[in-house]
């Protein structure tokens, strides 16, 4: 919405330029007059010589009150770029410094003397900021120098607080105003060939004062606007938060007594873990001691269990070759980092690789399949990729194997939770920067729900997910 | 005598004045009293420096000359006074200033030039004077006067919280100081100085630790320092403040050095020594943001001035900031250049996490003290948490932060080690108050300083149905707002 500000600030000096913020009253006399008044003081000025004479209605970009009249900017102000003088830097950086420097955007250094003193109207030459805002202006008042890259005006019989307004108004590239192309350029003969609507005097100053007091009000809108815009920015990464929330407490799904339960689920997996003891593939570690009723972060489903990350999966952590050997590092296998890692996404690809010798050297010659699990422990905790491909990975990362996997019910499960649950077992103290380790690793809390069930939680997850992403950018886009 | 206790007084003789309208006013009329007393003050010490000293003030003018209630009758008070005081004022305001007046003269000019008389009542003006000459000179320097009246007035004036304008505590701008450690011979510079309490901090630290402490040295200090402030009040009290402590001829800029191109800047304008804490959550305008890099500007003020200091700092030079999370946190593109920058460029080689309430009561801005040089490339940078003293819940008015409560850190800055955080039981994973990491780890966390922080609140996480309704409610309440807003300019489009 800050765009209906901009928007705004542009309709309202557009509606000033053209009479319609202020009343035209009988008693602020004609401008033809002021016009006249100003022709006769400029040609009684030696310096001014430019007289560019009545506006051709080619030039006149819209209809303004009779009471008011067209001139050019030339012909209503006083020039005087040719005072000016630019100062070395050098000269600059020893000057003690009481008098701004001015430069085509603003006071851009203070020197010791100055060659005005009065109020002047401040047009930005080269490099002014012409496209980057319509800041084209600025008054200075006061004893100042200037350098030859703004230009230098004086006026008397017109208001400068609304020449600056007009001129802020002039969208100056769009008017073909601007030359240059390495420094946007105004030069001297466009800038006088600017046309002005030219109200009486004293509707001039009605008009800056009026445009002044509703800028004014536009900023302070701006402010709610912005709240407004802070509000729904954050309202998509809420709302998901809640729903995992809910899903990990049984909310989103209806719990079927055909699905059995989690006790069963365990032994299962318990019979698969000690198979693999067996078979010598997986080591055997120590019990983890019973989770107790304060340890449990919500309640769950009467079917569900609360388990420890160890009791249903086994995981594997992973290394960092030696940097300072080269042949570790060449471009035969895909090896992850946390930055590689889109989040909840599937990784494709890496940033670097290692050489068959670093796989069969410091990997024992294994890869982590493609579609296995990764989730990082170390600074950034709790960030889950599925491998796209092949990879091995360093060691703040674990790639993580469930005991019993059906169609990879349990890991989408552990996909979707694992983000939350790695944050949420401290989180009354959580300190940014943590690291978890192998202990806390093992101890990790999951809500373990039947397979059938993960099954289901997944995929209503993955459409209310979908859903949250459309609505999460029609509002922020609103 | 209390500071405190005195703007009282001053504030409750003004109340009586019928000129006076509002804090701001009352403002005024305190500085330029407490400016001509102090400036008296100083001219008896460099008449005896040197014999030949001319004072830029006219004789009659002159503290001395009229200021002084010797309980004769003599003294002017009532309508005299004010017809003299509007005068002195005229006289002070057109003070003649010719290339060659020194910036001790120079200054009497320039702070008549923001300064106005409101007190239309003689006798009030006459009670107030005399308070002043009761102050004695030594106090000032003792207890960083300055700092102390501009606070005591800030909080009276209840505009703390505008513009991120918080004086900082004399405990950290001392510690900051000690850390960097500047010597004589380093130029020494704040580009926000406000009333110039680190530039301060700088010069005891200086004079303290100088073992030569010849007339050599002495000459250096004179042009070591040099200050930028915006604002027209801490700027005045700043000169005065280094006249105070004998800089004779303080080169204080009163303007903005974020308007200057920082291309533009070459040697002349780089310092040894950077210290400051910039003003935060400022919105700077396109027009400044573009004497910067485009991809390390951004509206944020503070994270402009770190941007225009990585141009400012000499080789080898040092730099002290206190920042707030924001920079630190931040994940923004521009947020992310500048860390990167200060990382690839400098070495940052320390981060103090310093609690909430350190600048109780203005606010409860988290901040930060980071300290990096221009000596090489980070390669680690190391966090510490600074921790509530035993028996503090939090710092407040009553109880601030004082150097005492620094002292651990001090300890720990000498001989750095890893500390870990109080396990809370077997399984909690492991935090640190005090660890180092590599510029690898850091960019792997996203340039997200945010390491070896406080507890966080719990975020409370509500059922969706609570999430969706409390977003439509705040949404609501916004929406009704903007629309009033939007009813109000519409009011004032109509035309009159």
């Amino acid at each position: 919405m800050s765009t209906i500000c901009d928007d705004l600030r542009a309709a309202i000096l557009q509606a000033a330029m053209q009479g319609k913020l202020t009343k035209q009253l009988p008693e602020d006399g004609n401008a033809e007059d002021l016009l006249e008044t100003i022709r006769a003081l400029k040609s009684n000025d030696k310096k001014s010589k430019i007289q560019l004479g009545a506006v051709k209605n080619n030039d006149k970009p819209f209809n303004i009150p009779s009471s008011w009249c067209w001139g050019y900017f030339g012909d209503l102000v006083f020039n005087h770029d040719s005072e000016r003088k630019p100062v070395s830097k050098e000269k600059r950086s020893r000057d003690n410094g009481q008098y701004p420097y001015y430069g085509a955007t603003g006071a851009i250094d203070v020197v010791d003397d100055y060659i005005f003193d009065g109020d002047f109207l401040m047009i930005g030459e080269d490099g002014g900021n012409f496209f980057v805002s319509r800041d084209n202006s600025f008054i200075a008042h006061g004893k100042f120098w200037a350098n030859n890259h703004v230009h230098v005006v004086s006026m008397t019989n017109m208001n400068i607080n609304y020449m600056k307004h007009f001129l802020d108004s002039c969208n100056m590239p769009a008017m073909g105003l601007i030359n240059g192309i390495a420094v946007p350029k105004l030069n001297q003969k466009n800038l006088n060939s600017i046309a002005v609507p030219i109200p009486p005097f004293a509707e001039q100053k009605r008009i800056a004062e009026k445009v002044d007091e509703l800028m004014a009000r536009v900023a302070d809108l701006e402010q709610s606007a912005d709240a407004l815009a802070s509000l729904r920015k954050a309202f998509p990464d809420d709302i998901k938060a809640s729903l995992l929330q809910a899903a990990m407490q049984g909310k989103l799904t209806k719990q079927l007594p055909e699905d059995g339960n989690a006790e069963e689920l365990l032994d299962q997996i318990k019979a698969e873990r000690d198979k693999l003891i067996a078979e010598g593939k997986i080591k055997k570690q120590k019990s983890l001691a019973p989770i107790t009723d304060g340890e449990i972060p919500f309640n769950i489903p009467e079917n569900w269990k609360w388990v420890k990350l160890a009791d249903i999966t086994t995981y594997k952590m992973g290394k960092t070759p030696q940097r300072s050997d080269e042949t570790y590092w060449k471009d035969d296998f895909a090896w992850v980092s946390i930055a590689d890692m889109p989040e909840n996404g599937t990784l494709e690809r890496t940033k670097e690789k290692i050489s068959q010798k670093a796989l069969s050297e410091k990997f024992n010659n294994s890869l982590v399949p493609k579609g296995t699990l990764i989730m990082s422990f170390k600074l950034t905790v709790g960030r889950c990729s599925i491998l796209g491909i092949d990879a091995v990975h360093n060691e703040a990362i674990i790639s993580i194997f469930p005991y019993i996997d059906a169609n990879n019910s349990t890991r989408d499960y552990l996909f979707a939770t694992l983000p939350f649950l790695s944050n949420f077992g401290d989180s009354k103290d959580a300190i940014k920067g943590k690291t978890l380790n192998n202990s806390s690793l093992s101890n990790l809390l999951v809500p373990l729900p039947p397979l059938a069930e993960q099954k289901r939680i997944v995929e209503r997850l993955d459409i209310l997910m979908q859903n949250i992403n459309v609505v999460g950018d029609l509002i922020a886009s609103e | 005598m209390s500071f405190g206790n005195l703007i009282k007084k001053l504030q409750d003789i003004m109340r009586t004045d019928p000129g006076i309208n509002g804090d701001a006013q009352r403002i005024e009329q305190i500085v330029w009293m407490l400016f001509l007393s102090l400036y008296d003050a100083k001219e008896q010490e460099w008449e005896i420096i040197d014999k030949n000293y001319v004072s830029i003030i006219p004789e009659e003018y002159r503290w001395r000359n009229w200021a002084i209630d010797n309980k004769d009758g003599k003294a002017l008070t009532g309508d005299e006074l004010v017809t003299f005081i509007n005068k002195l004022f005229r006289t002070l305001k057109n003070l003649e200033i010719t290339p060659d007046t020194p910036v001790r003269g120079r200054i009497v000019r320039e702070v008549f030039t923001d300064l106005n008389n409101y007190m239309k009542d003689g006798i009030a003006i006459r009670q107030m004077v005399n308070e002043f000459t009761k102050l004695d000179l030594a106090d000032f320097q003792n207890r960083h006067a300055f700092n102390e009246i501009y606070e005591t007035i800030l909080k009276d004036l209840q505009s703390a919280g505008n513009s991120g304008e918080f004086y900082t505590p004399r405990a950290i701008t001392d510690f900051v100081t000690r850390m960097v450690n500047p010597k004589v011979g380093d130029t020494v510079a704040d580009f926000a100085c406000g009333t110039g309490g680190f530039l301060v901090s700088a010069l005891k630290h200086m004079t303290q630790n100088d073992s030569a402490d010849t007339i050599e040295s002495n000459k250096k200090l004179q042009s070591a320092f040099y200050g930028v402030e915006k604002k027209p009040l801490p700027y005045l009290l700043c000169t005065t403040n280094m006249l105070l402590h004998d800089i004779n001829n303080p080169e204080i800029i009163h303007g903005n050095s974020l308007e200057k191109n920082v291309r533009d800047y070459d040697e002349k304008d780089k310092f040894d020594i950077i210290l400051m804490n910039p003003p935060y959550g400022g919105n700077e305008k396109k027009a400044i943001q573009s004497n910067f890099p485009r991809e390390l500007a951004d509206s944020e003020t503070a994270d402009l001035f770190i941007v225009e200091i990585m141009y400012r700092l000499k080789k080898s030079g040092r730099c002290g900031i206190v920042l707030p999370d924001g920079l630190l946190f931040g994940g923004d593109n521009t947020k992310t250049a500048i860390k990167k920058k200060l990382l690839e460029d400098f070495n940052l080689h320390t981060i103090i996490r310093l609690p909430g309430s350190i600048f109780a009561p203005y606010t409860s801005i988290a901040t930060n003290l980071l300290f990096f040089d221009n000596t090489h490339p980070t390669k680690e940078v190391w966090f510490y948490r600074m921790d509530m003293p035993e028996g503090y819940k939090a710092f407040s008015k009553t109880r601030p932060v004082e150097l005492k409560h620094l002292a651990p850190i001090e300890k720990w800055w000498n001989d750095r080690k890893e500390i870990e955080d109080e396990k809370k039981s077997d399984d909690s994973s492991v935090t640190y108050k005090a660890k180092s990491y590599t510029v690898a780890e850091i960019a792997d966390h996203n340039y997200n300083l945010d390491l070896c922080g406080f507890p966080q609140e719990e975020k409370v996480i509500l059922s969706p149905e609570e999430t969706i309704k409390n977003f439509i409610e705040k949404r609501e309440a916004l929406e009704k707002e903007i629309d009033a807003k939007l009813e109000e300019l519409k009011q004032l489009l109509e035309i009159k």
